[in-house]
C-alpha cells in the first residue's frame, strides 16, 4: 500500500529528476510497466536501453523523460527510498497505486493529489496508520497538513 | 515592474507562449506536458543566448533561479522574469516567499505545491495543454466564479473575510434570508465547508490571494456531493471600486480597465493590497464612504440599499 507523508521528511528525495540522472540504470525503461507509462504519460516509445523516441523530439535518452515518469521508474526500481511524489501529476496517480499494490511504499506528498474515487492509501503523519479510501477524507487530511498563511507584506 | 509582458521561446522542435501580467504566475498540471522542458530552454538561452539554438522573445531578461546561492542571485536581479522549476528545494520555504516580496521581478513558478506562504491569484494559475509542437498555456480557474449572487437561493454563505467584507455580505444575506458566517481566513474555508450540513452553499473570497487554496476548494466542490458556488471578485475593495459608486471617477475606471499597467509589483505584492490602497485614497473625501485602512468597520454609506445593490451587481459589469 502507498504510505503517504504530507510535507517534508529528512530522508526524502525531493528532487527526483536530479536523483534519477545520477542513479538510473539504462535497462529500467525496458520492462512492460516502464514502456506503458512512457507511452501513456510522455507519448513516447522505448526503442532500446536508454533510447526513447517520439514524433516531436526524435530519439532521446531517458534523462529527458518527464519528472513524473522518472519518479515512477525510481519507485519501481528503488522501492526502499522515500521519493517526493509531488513531482508526479494526477495522470501518474493510477501508476503509483499499481506500484504499491503488493508492497508498502513510503512517499512524501506536498499537494493534494487526485487519486480518483477508487483507491486506498495510508496517511502516516502524526503516527497515523489509518487506511483512507474516501476522497473527501483524503482531501481534508491534505488540507490539514499542507495549509498555511501568506507572509505579511508589511 | 508593471505591465503585461509577452514571452515566447522556441527551438526546432517545440515552442511556448506565455503572457504575464502579475508578479507571480504558477504553471502546474499533469506530467509530460513540457513544464521542465520550458524551464530548461530558458536556462539554456540564459547561459548561451542565441548560440543555444533557442529563440526567446521577451522585452525583459529571463533567468532560471536555482542552486544554493539563489538568495544572492536574487539580490542582484531586477526587472527580470525569474523562472523556478519544480523540485527546487527553496521553492516551498518561507525564506523564498520573504525574499521575493518587494522585488522588481515577475516570477514563473513551476509547481504542484500550494505555496500558502505566497499570496497569488487564482487567475495566475496555468497549465500546459499538449498540442503537438505548439502547446498552449491556459488559465485553469478562469470560469470558476459566478457573477450574480442573487440568481440562486443558498442555505449558507461563507465569507472568507471577518472584517468589512463580512459586514457587507452578512447584511446582504439578511436581505436574501440566508445564513452567513465568516471562515476567519481563506485557509479555513475548506474546513468550514466540510463541517456545514447545508446543501446549497455560496463561498465568497478574494481571488487575488486565493491561489494556494483553490485547487483543494475546487476538488471539494467536485467530490463532496454538496451544491457549492464560488463568488470570487479580485477583492472586496475591487468590487466596491468596480461598482456604480465610482462611475464618475476616471482614475479608478482607467486602473480597473488594465490593472497590470498601474500596479507596481515591487510595491504591491498582491493586487488585493493595491485595491485596498486605491479605495482608501479615492474615498478619502467622501462622506460616509471613507474606507478605513485596516478594513475594520465598513462605513455606513456602503450599506444603503442603493449602494449595496451597486456593489452586488459589480461583477456583472464589463
Amino acid at each position: 500500500m502507498l504510505r503517504i507523508y504530507f510535507g517534508n521528511l529528512p530522508d526524502e528525495i525531493y528532487n527526483t529528476g536530479m536523483f534519477y540522472e545520477n542513479q538510473y540504470d539504462k535497462n529500467w525503461v525496458m520492462d512492460d510497466f516502464a514502456r506503458e507509462v512512457i507511452r501513456d504519460i510522455d507519448d513516447s516509445e522505448v526503442v532500446s536501453p536508454d533510447v526513447i523516441k517520439n514524433d516531436i523530439f526524435g530519439s532521446f535518452a531517458s534523462t529527458e523523460l518527464s519528472a513524473g515518469v522518472k519518479t515512477l521508474l525510481l519507485i519501481r526500481n528503488m522501492p526502499n527510498k522515500v521519493f517526493n511524489i509531488s513531482n508526479c501529476g494526477d495522470n501518474c496517480a493510477k501508476y503509483l497505486l499499481r506500484l504499491a499494490e503488493d508492497r508498502d511504499i513510503k512517499v512524501t506528498l506536498h499537494h493534494a493529489m487526485d487519486f480518483g474515487n477508487d483507491f486506498s492509501v495510508k496517511v502516516i503523519n502524526d503516527r497515523r496508520r489509518k487506511i483512507v479510501s474516501d476522497p473527501v477524507e483524503f482531501l481534508m487530511l491534505a488540507d490539514r497538513y499542507l495549509k498555511g498563511e501568506p507572509i505579511d507584506e508589511g | 515592474m508593471k505591465g503585461r509582458i509577452s514571452f515566447s521561446i522556441k527551438n526546432k522542435h517545440i515552442g511556448f507562449k506565455l503572457d504575464l501580467e502579475r508578479n507571480v504566475t504558477i504553471i502546474t498540471g499533469d506530467s509530460g506536458t513540457g513544464k521542465t522542458k520550458l524551464v530548461n530552454m530558458v536556462r539554456q538561452y540564459s547561459e548561451e543566448g542565441r548560440a543555444s539554438g533557442i529563440t526567446l522573445k521577451c522585452n525583459r531578461p529571463c533567468i532560471v533561479l536555482d542552486g544554493n546561492n539563489w538568495d544572492l542571485i536574487l539580490e542582484r536581479t531586477k526587472g527580470s522574469i525569474v523562472f523556478v522549476d519544480e523540485s527546487t528545494k527553496f521553492l516551498n520555504e518561507y525564506n523564498f516567499a520573504k525574499a521575493i516580496i518587494h522585488t522588481d521581478n515577475y516570477y514563473v513558478l513551476v509547481t504542484r505545491e500550494p505555496l500558502p506562504q505566497i499570496a497569488y491569484s487564482i487567475d495566475a494559475i496555468k497549465q500546459i495543454i499538449k498540442n503537438d509542437r505548439k502547446p498552449r498555456i491556459e488559465k485553469i480557474y478562469d470560469k470558476l466564479t459566478i457573477k450574480d449572487i442573487t440568481a440562486a437561493k443558498y442555505d449558507l454563505i461563507i465569507v472568507e473575510d471577518s472584517k468589512s467584507g463580512f459586514q457587507f455580505f452578512s447584511k446582504a444575506a439578511e436581505g436574501l434570508k440566508t445564513k452567513c458566517e465568516s471562515a476567519n481566513g481563506k485557509s479555513n474555508i475548506l474546513s468550514v465547508l466540510e463541517e456545514s450540513n447545508e446543501e446549497r452553499i455560496l463561498v465568497i473570497a478574494d481571488a487575488a490571494a486565493l491561489g494556494a487554496e483553490i485547487q483543494r476548494l475546487s476538488r471539494y466542490k467536485a467530490i463532496s456531493g454538496k451544491n457549492i458556488d464560488f463568488f470570487l471578485p479580485e477583492s472586496f475593495e475591487w468590487l466596491i471600486l468596480k461598482s456604480a459608486i465610482f462611475d464618475g471617477n476616471e482614475r479608478v475606471r482607467g486602473i480597473l480597465k488594465s490593472p497590470a499597467d498601474h500596479i507596481e509589483s515591487g510595491k504591491y505584492f498582491s493586487w488585493e493590497i493595491f485595491f485596498t490602497y486605491l479605495l482608501v485614497e479615492e474615498s478619502r473625501n467622501k462622506e460616509k464612504l471613507k474606507y478605513p485602512k485596516g478594513k475594520g468597520k465598513l462605513p455606513s454609506g456602503y450599506l444603503t440599499e442603493k449602494n449595496m445593490d451597486s456593489i452586488m451587481n459589480a461583477m456583472k459589469r464589463k
